[in-house]
């Protein structure tokens, strides 16, 4: 134990004061933090509305193609309404009792208002004259009781989830460099069993991922008034399991290159379409339907689904189960993968 | 007491048959030298030895144990330098010292072993700043870090200045005289001879001389040498001059071994003024090593 605790430490000073590696393990993501959240912070979102429309309610909303800036969606009021607190809607129709309501998050409200009385004085004055309503009894906007999120909320646990890709995947080119070096070579002729250099150099890497997540929510905080669910736990081990994913997934790819340069191209052809397909920076809504299917493929997917759910409480995705057992599974594939292929010299 | 036992190592690298059959014991307590040209197998051998590359064929023994069967029992008990050093470059001396001292019960003082190999001033430097000399110097402490019984150092002194090569060699004595055994590879015939108690010659995989210094020069040498530029000695019948042994002929050099030596002087420069050659650039001097390994391969030992 004594020499594990010496290499930890021998690691985690090697890394350290690496200044490269300072700044893409922890400066890099707060930079993200800090250009998406000037960029997407305040903004409203979209000026497209996305309306959903309650049919099985009895309504049929007319002129579908003729307001500009109006998507319209139909489908039940259960599957319009689940579809609102997953954010793929803005305001959802339903028809109540004889009032029209208007279903609408609490970040919305404003737009939905708007929306109202564009509905009441436009779009409906047909439709409720020819169901022998009274127009003068309006159209109520009610708000689902859920909390609110904005882009950047949305946003930073993809930062973190990014982070911790970054440190999985680039943190094992560390090991490429000292088996490049023959530094593992020089420490096999050395009293001790070579496996504790491998361990104590994973172990740091999860440390560093633990630094991230605290850095990445602190920045969030502090800069935008990200508010954190205060789920601790949960946080800690979606934390763990998708660092262990990603160390997996780095000691694999890498044990396939010789030089730390080759190591590196190898990575990043990994690395960026999984960055920029998975939906961690935003919805895969806006994605054309031809890429989504790729989002549903990558582990980083599920790893900021699972993130967004409990720093945040954003609703998840895919839902909770099925983020677990894909990264279980990446975590199960990946690491089978290194163990095989795993070389020493 | 032999601590080290190798009888018909043998290595092949593919195709390539870098040992040959090597055998050789050192004993406790001796500076055993292996001397040889770069690519003669030395730190093929050193490294089989210490079990970090597998024997083909052969025995091999230290302190009584096969470093192959045995390895924690051969490793924590020596000490080893190898050729290529590479550590976590951003660790300070100091601390890629205590990190090294921590595979080993027992230690020597840090101080100690800075002031050793004379990088007290740069404990605190990160090994990445470190000059390659002193990079060098850093992997001859991390061989002695652990105090053990044997230290393996492979090619200690070369891209040393000669300042701190002379200060390795007192180093070495010092724990030669401490009771400790050292074997250690060089291509240097200088610091095999001040050195070693006993040297084995190797040159292409093979041992073509193995004992003490003097006694390997007086084997094949009662003469004095005498080196004469190629280009003055091609005028000269050098062969002709009373008290010639043998000539020894390599790419600038004209050797001649004598049995006489101040009667082959006289003659040679009775014969340099008849032919009007200056012998400004002829060398008189001692067998050493250098010619042994010439006379025995027919090759100098330096590139």
């Amino acid at each position: 134990m004594r020499v594990f605790f010496r290499f930890l430490g021998a690691h985690f000073k090697n890394t350290i004061r690496d200044r490269m590696a300072l700044f893409w393990f922890l400066a890099f993501p707060i930079l993200f933090v800090f250009l998406f959240g000037i960029i997407f912070g305040n903004a409203g979102g979209s000026w497209n509305l996305r309306v959903g429309v309650a049919i099985d309610s009895g309504l049929s909303f007319p002129a579908p193609e003729s307001a500009s800036g109006v998507t319209l969606f139909e489908g039940s009021r259960e599957g319009e309404l689940e579809a609102l607190r997953k954010g793929q809607r803005d305001v959802v129709l339903a028809l109540e009792g004889g009032t029209i309501v208007l279903f609408t998050t609490p970040r919305e409200v404003e737009k939905a208002q708007v929306f109202a009385k564009m509905v009441e004085n436009f779009l409906l004055k047909e439709e409720l004259r020819f169901r022998g309503l009274s127009p003068s009894r309006g159209v109520e906007v009610r708000t689902l009781a859920m909390p609110r999120f904005r882009q950047i909320d949305y946003f930073l646990p993809g930062v973190l989830a990014m982070a911790l890709m970054q440190v999985g995947l680039f943190g094992s080119l560390d090991f490429v460099e000292l088996r490049e070096k023959k530094v593992t070579r020089y420490l096999a002729a050395m009293p001790l069993r070579r496996e504790i250099v491998l361990w104590s150099e994973i172990t740091m890497r999860v440390g560093i991922a633990l630094m991230q997540t605290a850095v990445v929510l602190f920045a969030g905080w502090a800069f935008f008034r990200v508010q954190f669910s205060g789920a601790y736990v949960a946080l800690l081990l979606w934390v763990l399991l998708g660092s262990a994913v990603f160390v997996s997934l780095g000691y694999f790819l890498t044990s396939f290159a010789r030089t730390v340069e080759s190591a590196s191209g190898l990575i990043q052809m990994v690395q960026f379409p999984m960055m920029f397909l998975s939906g961690i920076f935003f919805p895969p809504e806006v994605m054309p339907d031809s890429l989504r299917f790729v989002v549903r493929l990558f582990p980083l997917s599920y790893l900021g689904d699972a993130l967004r759910a409990v720093a945040v409480n954003i609703p998840s995705q895919f839902g909770l189960t099925v983020d677990f057992f894909v990264l279980l599974f990446w975590l199960f594939g990946s690491f089978v993968l290194a163990r095989r292929f795993f070389r020493w010299e | 007491m032999s601590v080290i036992v190798v009888s018909d190592l043998h290595k092949f690298y593919g195709s390539l048959h870098a040992v040959r059959g090597v055998s050789f014991a050192v004993e406790r307590g001796e500076v055993f030298g292996l001397l040889g040209p770069n690519g003669a197998g030395k730190t093929t051998t050193i490294e089989t030895i210490i079990g970090l590359l597998r024997r083909d064929r052969g025995e091999v023994t230290v302190l009584g144990f096969d470093p192959e069967k045995d390895a924690l029992s051969v490793k924590s008990r020596i000490g080893i330098q190898l050729q290529t050093v590479h550590l976590f470059p951003r660790l300070t001396v100091l601390e890629t010292l205590k990190l090294f001292a921590s595979f080993y019960r027992r230690h020597r003082p840090f101080e100690e072993l800075l002031d050793l190999v004379g990088l007290t001033e740069k404990a605190h430097a990160r090994v990445e700043k470190l000059s390659g000399g002193q990079l060098k110097r850093l992997s001859v402490a991390l061989a002695f870090v652990g105090d053990g019984e044997i230290f393996f150092l492979d090619e200690p002194t070369s891209g040393l200045d000669p300042q701190s090569r002379r200060s390795l060699w007192e180093t070495i004595g010092k724990l030669r005289n401490e009771g400790k055994t050292i074997f250690l590879t060089t291509h240097y015939l200088d610091e095999a001879e001040r050195l070693c108690d006993r040297v084995a010659i190797i040159d292409h995989g093979v041992i073509i001389a193995l004992g003490k210094p003097r006694d390997l020069i007086a084997e094949h040498f009662q003469e004095k040498a005498i080196e004469i530029p190629l280009a003055d000695a091609e005028a000269l019948n050098v062969a002709s001059l009373p008290g010639v042994t043998r000539l020894q002929k390599d790419e600038s050099v004209l050797t001649v071994y004598t049995a006489d030596l101040s009667r082959t002087f006289v003659a040679l420069s009775t014969l340099a003024e008849e032919q009007g050659i200056p012998l400004g650039n002829v060398v008189v001097r001692e067998a050493t090593l250098e010619d042994v390994f010439l006379r025995l391969t027919g090759r100098r030992i330096r590139e």
